[in-house]
């Protein structure tokens, strides 16, 4: 059995101009997602928390309500009625997790989809790390889509880090909704890293004196098509959020990033920021920006600022004439455009996997 | 000369197909300095861009040779690797990199043999207290938010770590003040032996009242118009460019 994706993905809360083509990203062509099991071992380091937390693998027993529609309400729908997997999180009161939860999926040509709905309840003064790692097998075509929904209750510290390091002929479409209440804070790492396909989509409701923080990387090169989606509704006073994205885009790469800064009607004293910077190696990439800020109420702060710089030759001329081969000096660029987002990962072996996978794409392999 | 270090034949040289550099001839032996002298618009820039390879600047004649092998078709980083260095008029700025990972990454490139961080760090510091540079430049980003004399600093630090047979200085000296001036020199003379060589490219004498060059050149529409000894300072000192200009155009 087989579901066709055919609808528009993450369609902008508010609309802007119809000739941008930025208000969704119409899909090229269907895309059929299997629906069957997966077979393999994905927590990595279970028997390292279970003793904390109660913790279930698969898919939730019962639906539960979402915050928004995710990348789309049809692939929302898809991972609340027919997911192959998921865990099910629920850290007690004042239990603070050290280790992070490692959950790795690899697709291949029999694991060719994943449909992950996942659920994690942070009670209050909590605090757990997990880390999400997709990645799959050379030339398998697969598709994941993935849920994952966090309840950070009051004083909860929740860390997220989610790497999407499939290979060319993967899609990627994976929705994060967070809500996070009072004196909660959401910290979400997102690395794109692969891929033909990658939609991602982040909603969260902050309460009062809530945070998130949202570090973002993408790479994209030769055909790659990356949209990524964040919505921070400020719902309670002197709730906070800063949002930084840096990416590097190569080739034929296409961008579309999406920020929105919802200020909600008594919202006040709440503060938001949204950075976001992108290398162009190449004048073939399209880079789009859309960074929107939405005030309902007065007394807020919101800052927002897009930037992209370009590696002219006479900064590879530079780096060169220092003994850089063309190849090191690019790697060199793009790292440092990297570096603080990757430096945030609670993982070296992935840190130095992720450095190793934007190494391969530079040199061609 | 006594072996042949670089050897400069009838270079010409285009910048976005026009002439810049016209037939330049210069030879330049193991443990000299050289300067190169003149006006604006001479070529002199062209000439120290070129000997590093920047792909802007098309070789459309003649032969760069260093230490027997020929340059032409070498790209900047073989050059590097060769033993050349370039200190830059106008530095790139690197951000995201440290000066001190960029000098380490730099020197392990150039050598292939590894150093530990330590090690690196202590031989930076030293070098960086000769040009009196504050300790906190090594974790700075590569000349990001640096001031000009900053900057000019920062290429000799590199010169000085990275320890090239040849050293390029393209108008290190403009842009200094007399106490920066005096650094930039003391770095150079620190650098200066009987195994290397130094090109001085500059518009004016001031870093010479520090560093005694063995020859100076004038060099003039494309062309090397008038070589000789230290002497030669003072006569452009006087009469400026302007009077050798008309002599070469005589000519």
């Amino acid at each position: 059995m087989s579901v066709v994706i055919n609808q528009p993905v993450n369609t902008l809360p508010v609309l802007t101009y119809r000739w941008l083509k930025l208000n969704e990203l119409k899909l090229s062509e269907p895309i059929g997602i299997p629906i069957k099991p997966y077979s393999k071992q994905f927590v990595a380091n279970l028997d390292a928390v279970k003793q904390m937390i109660e913790i279930d693998t698969g898919p939730p027993a019962a639906e539960i309500q979402v915050l928004g529609a995710g990348v789309s309400s049809q692939l929302t729908r898809l991972s609340q009625t027919s997911a192959n997997t998921g865990i099910q999180i629920i850290v007690p009161p004042n239990t603070v997790v050290e280790q992070p939860l490692e959950i790795a999926y690899r697709l291949d040509a029999d694991d060719c989809s994943v449909i992950d709905n996942n659920l994690i309840i942070a009670e209050a003064d909590s605090q757990i790390t997990l880390i999400f790692d997709y990645s799959s097998a050379p030339d398998a075509a697969v598709v994941h889509n993935g849920l994952t929904q966090i309840v950070a209750k009051s004083g909860s510290v929740v860390n997220i880090v989610k790497i999407q390091r499939m290979q060319d002929q993967a899609v990627h479409f994976d929705a994060v909704m967070a809500e996070i209440e009072p004196h909660a804070r959401v910290n979400l790492i997102q690395a794109e890293l692969g891929g033909k396909l990658a939609v991602t989509n982040y909603v969260t409701n902050l309460h009062q004196a809530a945070d998130t923080k949202i570090n973002s990387l993408y790479f994209g090169d030769q055909d790659r098509v990356i949209d990524v989606s964040y919505l921070m509704n400020h719902i309670g006073r002197h709730s906070t959020s800063q949002l930084t994205a840096r990416g590097v885009l190569k080739d034929r790469a296409r961008k579309a990033f999406k920020g929105t800064l919802d200020f909600k009607k008594g919202a006040s004293r709440a503060e938001g920021s949204e950075h976001e910077y992108v290398l162009l190696l190449d004048p073939t990439v399209k880079s789009d920006s859309v960074p929107l800020l939405l005030c309902g109420e007065e007394d807020v702060k919101g800052e927002h600022a897009a930037s992209c710089g370009k590696f002219d030759p006479d900064q590879l001329f530079y780096l060169m004439s220092r003994g850089f081969d063309k190849i090191q000096a690019t790697k060199l660029i793009v790292e440092a455009v990297f570096s603080p987002v990757i430096g945030e990962i609670p993982n070296d072996k992935l840190q130095t996997v992720i450095s190793e996978v934007i190494q391969r794409r530079l040199a061609g392999e | 000369m006594a072996e042949r270090f670089l050897v400069i034949k009838d270079l010409h040289v285009n910048v976005e197909d026009s002439p810049i550099l016209k037939g330049l001839n210069l030879e330049v032996g193991r443990g000299e300095v050289h300067v190169i002298m003149g006006p604006n618009g001479a070529g002199k820039s062209t000439l120290a861009n070129v000997l590093l390879g920047h792909p802007k600047y098309e070789v459309t004649a003649g032969t760069i040779e260093f230490e027997g092998k020929l340059l032409n078709d070498l790209k900047p980083d073989e050059r590097a690797k060769l033993g050349l260095f370039l200190s830059f008029q106008y530095p790139e700025e690197i951000p995201g990199v440290t000066m001190e990972n960029f000098l380490r990454m730099a020197k392990i490139a150039q050598t292939g043999e590894s150093i530990s961080i330590t090690k690196f760090n202590r031989i930076l510091r030293e070098k960086m207290d000769l040009l009196a540079m504050k300790p906190e430049y090594a974790s700075r980003y590569v000349n990001d938010g640096f001031s000009g004399g900053e900057k000019k600093k920062s290429e000799i630090l590199q010169m000085l770590v990275l320890e090239p047979k040849l050293a390029v200085l393209d108008e290190t000296d403009s842009g200094l003040d007399v106490d920066a001036v005096r650094v930039v020199a003391q770095g150079v003379k620190q650098y200066r032996s009987s195994e290397n060589a130094i090109v001085i490219i500059t518009h004016h004498s001031r870093i010479l009242e520090y560093i005694q060059p063995d020859y100076v050149h004038f060099l003039i529409d494309g062309r090397i118009a008038k070589s000789g000894g230290p002497e030669l300072i003072a006569e452009i000192e006087q009469s400026g460019f302007a009077a050798l200009q008309s002599q070469s155009g005589r000519a």
